[in-house]
């Protein structure tokens, strides 16, 4: 089993699905950040930048098991 | 209803100056302003409303420039530094507003006032000291002529280092249409020209100074949640990765969906967007970071550019700088935005309508409807030298400056030859920092923003990205949505950035507002509190303007005609169709008929029965 947590921060938090954020989720197999967004139907479009256990990564970035994922969206620049 | 006086979080007095006759007076806040209104915007709104009759000339003497707090500004939260500067605007003719961080309004209500209200005008150049209840007009030749920075330096070497300055640079004394109003020496209330307002009534700066405290319903009880705020804005998992970079941040992801302005809005994507990013500020000229009262995440980069020209501090550049003088003038050297930004506040020049002038003036260039002879020199886009010569010419109203000080809007009616097809403003404000073909939400948004075009009212950009940029669904509901909670931050005194920025969550707001004031309102409330504002503001462009409403509710025609021809966008437009079928439903959710004029019911079921005399008689 593959555990990660998602966290997501900016204002555009309210398109991702509110349950998901914070919580372990799991799935059958380690599988890159893109991936864990088009499972909820997220546009990636809406991410502007991905860290992984504070390091910065990107969406194909596969997260190591039991890691935190902190996905940054755009800000309201000016 | 409330006594103004009585009220937590509010200084309970207005100051009227003549600023002709160097008299000044107090009134006590009306109870029914607070109620109706909060503060910021909505007393704003309020005076203007009630105090600039429509004909009034935005640079004549009847007209107003009104600044306000509001009743969270000053007190121990994050972000409470926002003052609310607002007058007939000189650019649109219409309401005009601009919101401005820093010190003053913190200042301001120490010094016993919610709200300055500036009427007349001198014969000769003034400054405004108000050091608590001692307020005084006092000669300012000495200071006029001189650059923002410069000035703002001078007053307080001779006021006192505790004085907060609002200051105009020559482009206010020169009554350019969109001057600023700077403060802290770097920031500023850059939008909708009050800058020029100050100018014509001779004011070059306002100093406060106060020393009272702000009466606050719950001391000990705001004590407590203040430190939970901050708290909270610390542990946000989007703290430590937004602050370095602020809102300059958002560069590369602009340029990556399609949306930054280039080469005068031709395009929405600049190939060298790397070299003017957030990374590159940080790598290469950032200093420090600067921030308003009380912030804890300081979006301010204090930077040392370094041009040929020469070198400059400045605060900035903050994104829409970057997009417009960096992008739309394609100017790929974050020294070079940096050292055109310091130039822009020096001069007393908001930086996006700057930028969208400059650009606009190089295309009407490249076309050949501006001659070498008609400009002074050659000029084109991503050269530097000719980006700062137009700001300064346009700042001294100089040659081809003066043709430009007006504004796109003016300068391609005077220039003709189909530039008003590429002149991107709505309603006579500039075009700001996304490119919206592609992105139907923010097109609406630009396009119905009560002050001309502007994105801070609805930054409905993710909106589109989330829900289909293609589509119009839902669009308009979203945009109405924003237009009542974002300038609502307006009305309250407070930065709105810690919330849009990284998530610092709406329900604080409701939570700190009676430990303030000792009124407990929803969120509901005050949103209904920001859809009379917004409703007021409409009204009193409607008397003002003639034909403003669906007609002006609209792009310019680049957008609704040309596809955007490269980059992420590439292919995308919104047609008129579309445009008109996102106003339809606009104004049907707004109550509003279909030519964009709040109706007689909804105006009184906002408690705006007088509005509604006025429109509807
Ligand atoms: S985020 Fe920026 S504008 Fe807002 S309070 Fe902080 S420094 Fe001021």
């Amino acid at each position: 089993m593959y555990r990660v947590r998602v966290n997501v921060s900016g204002h555009a938090r309210e398109y991702f699905p509110a349950e998901r954020l914070g919580a372990w989720i799991e799935l059958s197999e380690p599988c890159p950040v893109a991936r864990i967004l088009a499972g909820w139907s997220v546009s990636p479009e809406l991410v502007m930048a991905v860290f992984i256990d504070g390091v910065k990564a990107g969406l194909e970035s596969v997260a190591p098991n039991g890691a935190e994922i902190l996905i940054v969206t755009p800000p309201a620049g000016g | 209803m409330n006594d103004g006086a009585s009220a937590g979080g509010y200084a309970g007095q207005v100051l009227r100056v003549d600023v002709g006759g160097g008299s000044s007076r107090t009134e006590r806040l009306p109870g029914e302003w607070i109620e109706k209104y909060v503060g910021g915007r909505g007393f704003v709104a309020k005076i203007l409303y009630d105090e600039v009759p429509p004909g009034t000339d935005p640079l004549g003497p009847l007209n107003k420039v009104v600044m306000a707090a509001g009743p969270l500004s000053g007190v121990f939260l994050p972000g409470s530094g926002k003052t609310h500067f607002g007058a007939k605007s000189p650019a649109t003719g219409g309401y005009g507003d601009s919101n401005i961080g820093g010190h003053l309004s913190p200042e301001l209500k120490m010094a016993g006032y919610d709200v300055l209200i500036l009427e007349g005008a001198a014969a000769d150049p003034v400054i405004v000291v108000i050091d608590d209840g001692k307020v005084s007009v006092r000669p300012g030749g000495e200071y006029w002529g001189k650059g923002c920075i410069e000035a703002e330096t001078a007053l307080k070497r001779d006021l006192g280092e505790d004085f907060e300055i609002a200051v105009i640079g020559p482009a206010g004394e020169n009554l350019v249409r969109f001057a600023c109003i700077s403060h802290d020496f770097g920031r500023q209330a850059g939008r909708t020209g009050i800058g020029a307002v100050l100018g014509s009534k001779k004011v070059k700066a306002i100093a406060i100074r106060g020393t009272h405290t702000i009466p606050l319903a719950d001391p000990e009880g705001l004590r407590e949640l203040g430190k939970s705020m901050y708290r909270a804005c610390f542990s946000k998992p989007g703290f430590r990765e937004w602050t370095p970079n602020g809102t300059a941040g958002v560069t590369d992801w602009v340029n990556e969906i399609g949306a930054f302005p280039t080469r005068n809005f031709q395009t929405s994507y600049f190939p060298e967007y790397k070299k003017i990013n957030g990374d590159r500020l940080r790598a290469d000229i950032h200093l420090t970071d600067k921030g308003c009262m009380g912030c804890p995440i300081p979006c301010g980069k204090y930077s040392l550019a370094k041009v040929a020209e020469g070198q400059a501090h400045v605060e900035g550049p903050e994104y829409e700088t970057i997009a417009m003088i960096g992008g739309d003038c394609c100017l790929a050297d974050i020294n070079e935005v940096g050292y055109a930004n310091y130039v822009c506040d020096e001069l007393g020049l908001d930086t996006i309508s700057a930028g969208n002038v400059a650009a606009f003036a190089m295309e009407c260039y490249e076309r050949g409807l501006l001659t070498e002879e008609q400009v002074g020199r050659p000029i084109a886009f991503g050269d530097l030298p000719s980006v700062l010569y137009l700001f300064r010419k346009i700042a001294a109203r100089e040659g081809i400056g003066d043709l430009l000080a007006g504004g796109v809007k003016a300068a391609a009616e005077k220039i003709g030859g189909g530039s008003e097809r590429f002149a991107i403003h709505v309603k006579g404000l500039e075009w700001t920092g996304y490119e919206s073909r592609y992105a139907p939400a923010m097109m609406l948004s630009y396009a119905t923003a009560d002050i001309g075009a502007h994105h801070n009212r609805s930054w409905a950009i993710t909106f589109d990205v989330a829900r289909g940029r293609g589509k119009m669904e839902g669009k308009p509901e979203k945009v109405v949505e924003l237009q009542h909670v974002r300038p609502l931050f307006d009305c309250l005194g407070v930065c709105r950035l810690q919330w849009v920025e990284i998530g610092f969550d709406l329900e604080w707001y409701e939570r700190v507002f009676p430990l303030v004031t000792g009124r407990k309102v929803s969120w509901d409330d005050l949103l209904r509190v920001s859809e009379r504002v917004w409703n007021l503001t409409r009204a009193f462009s409607i008397r003002h303007v003639p034909g403003w409403g669906r007609a002006m509710d609209r792009p310019p025609a680049r957008f609704l005609e040309e596809p955007v021809p490269d980059g992420p966008a590439k292919g995308h437009l919104i047609t008129a169709d579309q445009m008109s079928e996102l106003l339809d439903n606009y104004y049907a959710l707004r109550g509003w008929d279909n030519n964009g004029r709040p109706t007689r019911g909804k105006l009184e079921e906002l408690g705006l029965d007088d509005v509604a005399k006025h429109l509807w008689g």
